[in-house]
């Protein structure tokens, strides 16, 4: 049995040529027999021991700080913020790296929940006032933005150079507002980098938009840059 | 000898926990096949009792604060029944319980390696010497042992654990980076699925085709698959606007050093043309690449490339810094020059040797590279028992690059019998239709 157009010899019962994948004619009607099984692999869990390691220097960490704070003034003092930072860097860094299958969707919320009180403890602590103008809704909006990103790349099977083109045209936005909080709270002059920002994350993200849009362009960028 | 409980990865080895990803790793393949299915207890049987003899084989990827090393293990790896595609992703869970897998599927046996055990030679060696125990264990047959099966009732050698690159590193450390090379590509398969096409041919008439064009099969090989990519990037690439074609060729140190050790003793070399300088044919792409060939790998010149590794290795700054930073840096110098000057793998196992009992059980036994982190096909030869297998995988949909190799073959008189694992498990059929 060969293929008319390769000139390849084919296992007997080959339907169509490996190769070229031109249709065989197989009249007697045989099935070739398979090199390999059906069987496909188990998607097994694989944990890195990296995020027990970090767990561990994590705490160690915590209890180390706590120790030479109580030592040398009897209280936690500046000890405070740093196990505050701590507790966050688990949270975002750590936390995640012990499920199975961390489904952003969930921890992106966490993350933002446990950044704002963060933010709002530093405020606090400090005596600032920037908390409710500045850091709460620039928190606030990033944490919105960067979950309905993870869950339209999760949930939708299709369109993710859309998506990204978006996200990077809304952050484009953002970075505008960015500037205005600031301007509002700490009195610094308006559009002074926003713009450029603005400016480049709109390229940028129209072009992934048109990648997105158009099939034969997107089927050029997935083949040249091996997607 | 005392039992040895670890090993320091070889100077080849250490590169590859560093490049490992979360859906790419480097392994390969070497695999058997019998005149008679494969009995799975009595393969367990051989793969314990193989054991002692190939304490660098059985082994789980460890992490040490500055380098990852190689730990024995106590129990051996269960075997398995082979998946849909072979190189299936090896995480590092199951690194951590043992760096080398043992599958079979009807008449054949496949021994899968993580790369920073051994390399092809090493590979293949432990591959006859199971396929000897289990025929032993199985019918009983007495094997004149020999250097490519292994007598396992042996105590291992010093030199066959020995780590050959630093024993022969030169004195001066020479590398040479060109421009780089033109990239292949392709739309990635969803999942982990790699496509295999295996060319069968008769290695007396490979090797005499060969040679009328002046060249050792590899040379030919590799001329032949230069042709056909210099011809892919023409109909991609505007004319003066090509990049430097090379294809990445294995050299097997052992014999340039007499060394005999079953680890890593492996350099590649890229070997190529710049299309730009103008057409070349067939005869003058196998001229370049043996003449190339001829030049570089050389004892002095390779002593040379093994110390810059080697010196790398040593440095005293660079053995203080933590293994995660050290890899971050080794992932970057990979990206950005270990892949980037050939385009793809032709990794010539050459003639593989069996003692007459053994001979009269396999039919065939054949050798797999699986594709690189950043480029899609790679191709790998062995030869036995009068039959030379070409198998080439890939990740990616399509299939051009092999259609055109293998037709330009057929085209210069091999004739050649094309199998593929896509008429396999209907899951793996769906996979690459759905891909195309």
């Amino acid at each position: 049995m060969y293929c008319v157009k390769c000139g390849v010899k084919l296992q007997e019962g080959t339907e169509k040529c490996p190769l070229c994948g031109t249709p065989v004619w197989n009249p007697d009607g045989l099935s070739a027999e398979s090199t390999y099984s059906s069987r496909m692999p188990d998607k097994t869990f694989d944990r890195d021991p990296f995020a027990a390691f970090l767990t561990v220097l994590t705490v160690l960490a915590a209890v180390a700080v706590s120790a030479v704070c109580l030592v040398l003034y009897g209280r936690l003092e500046w000890g405070s913020i740093v196990l505050a930072a701590l507790l966050l860097f688990f949270v975002i860094a750590v936390l995640p790296f012990w499920f199975r299958d961390p489904n952003p969707v969930i921890f992106l919320p966490i993350d933002t929940v446990a950044l704002e009180l963060f933010l709002l403890f530093l405020c606090l602590r400090t005596g600032g006032h920037w908390f409710m103008s500045f850091a709460f809704p620039c928190a606030g909006i990033m944490g919105i933005i960067g979950t309905a990103t993870a869950a339209l790349l999760k949930y939708l099977r299709k369109g993710r150079y859309i998506v990204i083109g978006g996200l990077q045209i809304i952050l484009g936005a953002f970075c505008i507002l960015l500037e205005f909080f600031q301007h509002i709270t700490f009195d610094t002059a308006m559009f002074r980098w926003s713009l450029f920002a603005t400016i480049a994350l709109f390229v940028s993200g129209t072009f992934l938009i048109c990648v997105g849009l158009f099939r034969p362009l997107r089927e050029f960028v997935n083949r040249v840059f091996y997607i | 000898m005392k039992k040895i409980r670890w090993f320091r990865l070889d100077t080849a080895a250490l590169i590859f926990p560093a490049i490992k990803g979360n859906n790419w790793n480097n392994l390969f393949r070497v695999s058997a096949t019998l005149k008679e299915e494969v009995d799975p207890s009595v393969l367990q049987t051989a793969v314990i009792n193989l054991m002692p003899r190939f304490p660098s084989f059985y082994v789980k990827l460890r992490k040490g604060l500055f380098w990852n090393y190689l730990q024995n293990i106590d129990s051996p790896p269960a075997v398995r029944e082979d998946y849909a595609y072979p190189l299936v992703f090896m995480g590092s869970a199951e690194m951590r319980t043992c760096c080398l897998r043992v599958l079979y599927y009807k008449n054949r046996i496949a021994a899968e390696f993580f790369h920073s055990v051994s390399d092809g030679t090493g590979g293949s060696i432990y591959l006859r010497t199971l396929v000897g125990e289990y025929l032993r264990l199985r019918h009983g047959i007495t094997i004149e042992y020999n250097d490519s099966v292994l007598d396992p009732g042996d105590k291992p050698k010093v030199y066959e654990l020995e780590d050959s690159f630093s024993k022969n590193a030169g004195k001066i450390a020479g590398r040479e980076l060109g421009r780089k090379a033109y990239r292949l590509s392709g739309i990635r398969e969803k999942g982990d699925f790699k496509h295999l096409i295996t060319a069968v041919t008769d290695s007396g008439i490979l090797h005499a085709k060969a040679r009328e064009h002046g060249g050792t099969v590899t040379a030919f090989l590799a001329g032949v698959m230069l042709q056909t990519i210099i011809e892919i990037q023409s109909e991609e690439v505007p004319e003066g606007k090509e990049k430097p074609v090379r294809i990445t060729i294995p050299v097997n140190m052992r014999r340039l050093f007499g060394s005999r050790t079953l680890r890593n003793f492996v350099l590649t070399l890229n070997l190529g043309v710049d299309p730009r300088t103008g057409p070349y044919t067939l005869d003058e792409l196998i001229g370049n690449i043996t003449n190339q060939l001829a030049l570089k790998a050389t004892k002095q010149n390779m002593a040379a490339e093994i110390a810059s590794n080697v010196g790398l290795q040593k440095n005293l700054f660079i053995r203080a810094v933590p293994i995660d930073i050290k890899h971050i840096f080794m992932k970057m110098g990979y990206s950005s020059y270990g892949e980037q000057l050939g385009c793809i793998n032709i990794s010539n196992l050459g003639v593989v040797e069996c003692p007459d009992p053994l001979k009269d059980y396999i039919d065939r036994i054949e050798f797999i590279i699986g594709p690189q982190q950043t480029y899609p096909n790679n191709c790998s030869v062995s030869t036995f028992n009068g039959k030379t297998f070409i198998n080439m995988i890939r990740n990616t949909g399509g299939s051009d690059l092999e259609r055109r190799f293998l037709t330009k073959l057929v085209e210069l008189g091999i004739p050649l019998s094309v199998e593929s694992n896509d008429i396999g498990g209907s899951e793996s059929q769906c996979t690459a239709s759905s891909a195309e």
